[in-house]
């Protein structure tokens, strides 16, 4: 199990309980999206799963290590990596592929292996051409894709994605998705927090939360089912699953479509040819 | 309130290795009150294009005309900043006063306005962008959710009364709800007779609410027109790193397997066109 949480509870404050009564498990090698409105407290379970918080209440597992239990939590780390939202405060050297070495480093890895660990991430995100480079020269699909290979070159199992691609432009976004396919095909987890319900409906399991609970845990194409319950909880469908319901509306039936692929074949076999 | 700009360039110096040429003599018309999209990818020189909208940035050559009125002559700023009103990006990180009310009234009380005139324009501002002034005045900005962080900090740029606002990614991080509203709140403002100019990296959101879009490449308009027009060639906006919106795209794959779908821009309007279409079986 690659994360277990037993009736997960977090309080930011006394009156302020941001996350309450989760308990759910996560298997390796899972793609798994996590969505929910402004203050769901999706982005304060990210936090918890790789001990950047630990819980108030009830317990964290990360391959079976306990993040309450403060020796566990630089293994835990390096277990579960993240990349955050900005892509302009998470590099912290002047030089890309200093950037990549600053985590194995503080591990401890021995130099030569540093640099195999390095190159071979830098590769794996399509960035050895940039390893010379300075972060600042980098649009933000390759910032964030430098931030993903600092994160490899630690070894990971889980890489968790807090709402990574939301200040890219179309570009990074495909960049940063790309990247993360490949991971999960790799068989890292991988654990995508975000606001786009397309991006959701590529994962193979979505959570989504509200006022601190879990309150929907399914597959997408399962998920998206019910349009309505998910715009009670503040969220939408994917544009697909929208079309599908205009014609469903008007009579059609479009069957299961989650994304513009299946949307085209399911239209095929229902408009008159010309 | 048209904004005008006229073979428009700008410079970044990058100190000893060389300048970097960030607009290379734009053209641009934004007329009166109509919701004008900008995009382009990052870099494009869609910030540095609208910074000289409220004369934050001066042109090195040509010229902005908002209202009339030259953007470059110091006399008019301060004519200019209440004609045009600029909210960047997460402007909640923006918002530093104790109360919700201090802070959107700290534009107008710098204007000189005070007493009951105060207390009308930041109840008014509020109002607009859907916050209870009752509920929320007396607050502290620190309470609030996300969203209502961003809504203040817009409120404390329409109680200035500008005729004008430009609006950087102003639904970046926003859940779906939170753009709905947003959505909402840009007709409102149109139709209340603003002009509005709008950056985003999100060809769904710009489609859906535009009426006018620019692409942006390397410091140069390269398109603009209706949405429709700007999201018919697919092939050029992927020269530009640039997406179509959904329902384009997919209109875009139905022809390529033989069928005859109009353009559309929204999935709404795709959706009409497609419900005409299979009513003919």
């Amino acid at each position: 199990m690659m994360f277990e949480a037993n009736e997960v509870e977090y309080e930011y404050s006394e009156h302020e309980r941001a996350l309450a009564g989760v308990t759910l498990s996560i298997n390796r090698g899972e793609f798994l999206a996590v969505i929910g409105r402004n203050g769901s407290g999706k982005s304060t379970f990210a936090k918890l799963l790789n001990a950047l918080l630990v819980p108030s209440r009830g317990e964290l597992r990360v391959m079976g290590l306990l993040t309450a239990d403060e020796s566990n939590v630089l293994k835990v780390r390096q277990m579960a990596g993240m990349v955050f939202q900005n892509p302009d405060n998470q590099l912290v050297t002047t030089i890309v592929e200093e950037d990549v070495a600053f985590g194995p480093e503080n591990l401890g890895v021995p130099s030569a292996e540093i640099r195999a660990r390095v190159d071979a991430a830098l590769e794996k995100v399509g960035m050895t051409k940039y390893a010379r480079y300075a972060p600042h020269m980098l649009s933000g699909g390759q910032k964030q894709r430098v931030a993903i290979a600092g994160i490899l070159a630690m070894r990971p199992d889980a890489v968790i994605f807090d709402e990574s691609t939301a200040m890219l432009d179309p570009k990074g976004r495909r960049e940063v998705m790309s990247a993360l396919t490949q991971l999960h095909s790799e068989g890292i987890t991988v654990i995508l927090i975000t606001h786009f319900m397309e991006e959701a409906a590529q994962a193979q399991r979505v959570l989504v939360f509200e006022n601190g609970r879990l309150a929907l845990d399914a597959p997408p194409r399962e998920l998206f089912k019910d349009a309505k319950r998910l715009y009670e909880l503040g969220l939408s469908v994917p544009h697909a699953v929208e079309l599908r319901e205009i014609l469903k509306d008007a009579g059609f039936d479009a069957g299961s479509a989650l994304n513009m692929d299946e949307m085209v074949e399911a239209l095929c076999r229902l408009l008159p040819k010309n | 309130m048209p904004i005008v700009a006229e073979k428009l360039t700008y410079d970044y110096s990058q100190g000893g290795l060389g300048v970097t040429h960030a607009l290379k003599g734009v053209d641009l018309t934004i007329p009166d009150g109509c919701v004008y999209g900008i995009i382009g990818h990052t870099g494009s020189g869609k910030s540095t294009l609208v910074q000289h909208f409220n004369g934050l940035l001066q042109p090195h050559s040509g010229r902005v005309l908002v209202d009339s009125l030259d953007a470059s002559d110091k006399k008019l700023l301060p004519q200019i900043r209440q004609k045009v009103g600029m909210v960047f990006q997460y402007p909640e990180y923006q918002l530093f006063e104790e109360t919700v009310f201090k802070d959107v009234a700290f534009g107008p009380m710098n204007h000189g306005v005070s007493g009951e005139a105060l207390n009308f324009a930041v109840n008014e501002a509020l109002l607009l962008v859907g916050l209870e002034p009752d509920l929320f005045a007396s607050k502290s900005p620190f309470e609030l959710s996300g969203g209502e962080k961003r809504r203040v900090a817009l409120a404390g740029v329409l109680s200035m009364h500008p005729k004008a606002l430009v609006l950087d990614e102003p639904m970046a991080g926003m859940d779906p709800q939170g753009r709905e509203l947003f959505s909402q709140l840009i007709r409102r403002l149109k139709a209340d007779g603003r002009t509005l100019v709008v950056v985003s990296h999100h060809m769904d959101e710009i489609a859906e609410i535009c009426d006018y879009i620019a692409v942006l490449n390397e410091g140069e308009v390269v398109l603009n027109g209706t949405p429709s027009a700007v999201f018919a060639d697919l092939e050029l906006l992927s020269r530009y790193s640039l997406d179509a919106p959904f329902a384009a795209l997919m209109a875009h794959k139905l022809r390529e397997r033989g069928f005859r779908i109009q353009n559309a821009v929204t999935v709404k309007e795709l959706g009409a066109s497609l419900i005409a279409e299979l009513k003919r079986c």
